[in-house]
């Protein structure tokens, strides 16, 4: 395959298609309780037990992946954290907790967490209202079977009161390198906070950016309905994808030597370490990513670094040998897997000068 | 993404912007307002009959112990919930085995700020269209 094409200005002929997977994954979860039962924490172990019974037969036909948390192995859970089918709270929580799951495991329903019910669907990419109808649609079937604690001007009750009404979360991984690496994330974040939305790390609340994964949600879920929610987070994604496509262009246009200098390292370490820790694999894999996105890596396909970020996380690597190891050796079977699963991979193809790219990062204003 | 670009792509931005991040704080911070102060003059109970969590446990951890909460505790929790929120009034879906009563107060709560937003907008033909709706609704289900 011919080198990346490259206009006149130093960039690859193709940036205009480099928005396409900027955002990741789309999700929808809605909070329930059940009418007249204490919510989780305030249970007793038995009722909570009662709780996860009525949920998970609520759930069987939908959802007949179920588990009990506490019969399952810390690695198996450890997955499902890692696969955002389970939260941190429910992995701590209660021994009554539960999940139930579709083969896919694109739709899911956690139960005792910190409401009795949290429904949630999971989508590829930019896929938000295709996720709350799925998850309107999985309620509706569970509210058949389950009387849910609501108020006609509250809403939904939910144990924390920064949640009623909808009780709705939207939310979207974006993948941002392009604002992290021109600076302009922080002020991006802040932006987006003042317009009534939440920017989080990799695994939600209280968490960094891991490769440049930001999570970007809804937080009032009273006083507005679903759609409004969905409309306005669907708006400011699409600014922030925008955003997001601005930046890329204009390090591409000042900075080349310093895109791609990130780009060629990520590749280095990645394709040739021989022991390397899951945060660091992740912020590679996010330059790798970026890489692909700018065609640095003719023939390659995002799902081979979609997929290296899910395997390479500590609870999916203990999968493939099925057996818990210490970070020491996790991290050098990382390094043997990404080795492995990167031979194929050639490194960058850069513009080159000649051919009118690939220039020397324009000094930046004193 | 400033708020002028925000408010010309359609999105909409609220007048006092405020830290989400801190939402939990500035809720926590009122419920440890209200702590100081004394018991509202009605001295409703204590604790929650649904539950038996306390007035102090509340405003100390911020989390409603159960459904009935919500109204035992009307008085303290219903001022701090709509300050972190976008408003007073429950506008999105309804369970389906909620009465017809519940359901029409919603879709009337629905109609009524649809038609305050007609009315802002000077659509004049919206707007009468929607009272015609809440006239008739408000008829038929006798909700407030």
């Amino acid at each position: 395959m011919s080198p990346p094409k490259v206009s006149s200005r130093g960039r690859p002929a193709g940036t205009a298609s480099v928005c396409r997977d900027i955002t990741l994954s789309s999700r929808v979860r809605l909070a329930r309780n059940l009418h007249g039962i204490p919510f989780p924490d305030r249970a007793t172990s038995a009722v909570r037990a009662e709780v996860r019974k009525q949920g998970m037969d609520a759930a069987r036909t939908e959802l007949p992946l179920q588990e009990a948390l506490a019969d399952s192995t810390p690695l198996f859970r450890q997955q499902l954290f890692e696969d955002h089918l389970i939260s941190r709270n429910l992995l701590e929580g209660h021994p009554e907790s539960g999940v139930c799951m579709n083969a896919e495991h694109t739709r899911a329903v956690m139960i005792n967490e910190e409401d009795h019910l949290r429904i949630q669907v999971l989508r590829t990419g930019f896929q938000i209202r295709e996720a709350w109808e799925a998850v309107d649609q999985l309620d509706s079937i569970l509210e058949k079977k389950l009387e849910y604690a609501f108020s006609p001007e509250l809403g939904y009750l939910t144990a924390c009161p920064t949640n009623v009404g909808t009780a709705i979360r939207v939310s979207a991984m974006l993948h941002l390198p392009g604002l992290v690496l021109a600076e302009q994330v922080n002020q991006i974040i802040q932006a987006v906070n003042k317009l009534g939305l939440a920017v989080r790390g990799f695994y939600g609340e209280g968490t960094e950016a891991l490769g440049n994964v930001f999570q970007v949600s809804n937080q009032m879920t009273l006083g507005e309905t679903e759609n409004d929610i969905v409309e306005r987070l669907t708006k400011v994604l699409a600014q922030l994808i925008e955003h997001e496509k601005n930046a890329r262009a204009m390090l591409l246009e000042k900075q080349p030597k310093m895109v791609y200098n990130h780009i060629g390292r990520a590749y280095g370490i990645l394709a040739n370490a021989h022991s390397i820790s899951s945060k660091e694999t992740m912020n590679l894999l996010s330059l790798m990513r970026l890489g692909m996105d700018l065609e640095l890596f003719p023939g390659v396909e995002h799902s081979l670094v979609n997929e290296l970020f899910i395997i390479t996380q500590p609870g999916h690597l203990q999968k493939q040998i099925s057996e818990k190891l210490s970070a020491e050796e996790r991290d050098l079977l990382r390094a043997d897997m990404l080795r492995d699963r990167l031979q194929q991979v050639s490194r960058p193809r850069v513009p080159t000068p000649g051919a009118g790219g690939a220039p020397l990062d324009k000094p930046s204003p004193a | 993404l400033c708020e002028a670009c925000a408010a010309q792509k359609g999105i909409d931005v609220h007048a006092e912007p405020m830290d989400l991040s801190g939402m939990m704080e500035s809720m926590k911070a009122q419920l440890a307002q209200l702590k100081e102060s004394p018991p509202p003059r009605s001295s409703g109970p204590t604790a929650c009959p649904g539950c038996g969590l306390t007035r102090t446990e509340i405003l100390k951890k911020g989390r409603l112990g159960c459904d009935r909460c919500y109204e035992v505790f009307a008085a303290e929790m219903l001022p701090v919930v709509v300050s972190v929120q976008h408003g007073d009034q429950h506008l999105g879906k309804v369970p389906r085995r909620a009465s017809e009563r519940i359901k029409t107060s919603v879709e009337l709560a629905r109609l009524r700020r649809e038609l305050d937003q007609a009315v802002a907008g000077e659509n004049d033909e919206s707007a009468a269209r929607l009272r015609d709706q809440i006239r008739l609704l408000s008829g038929a289900g006798g909700a407030r």
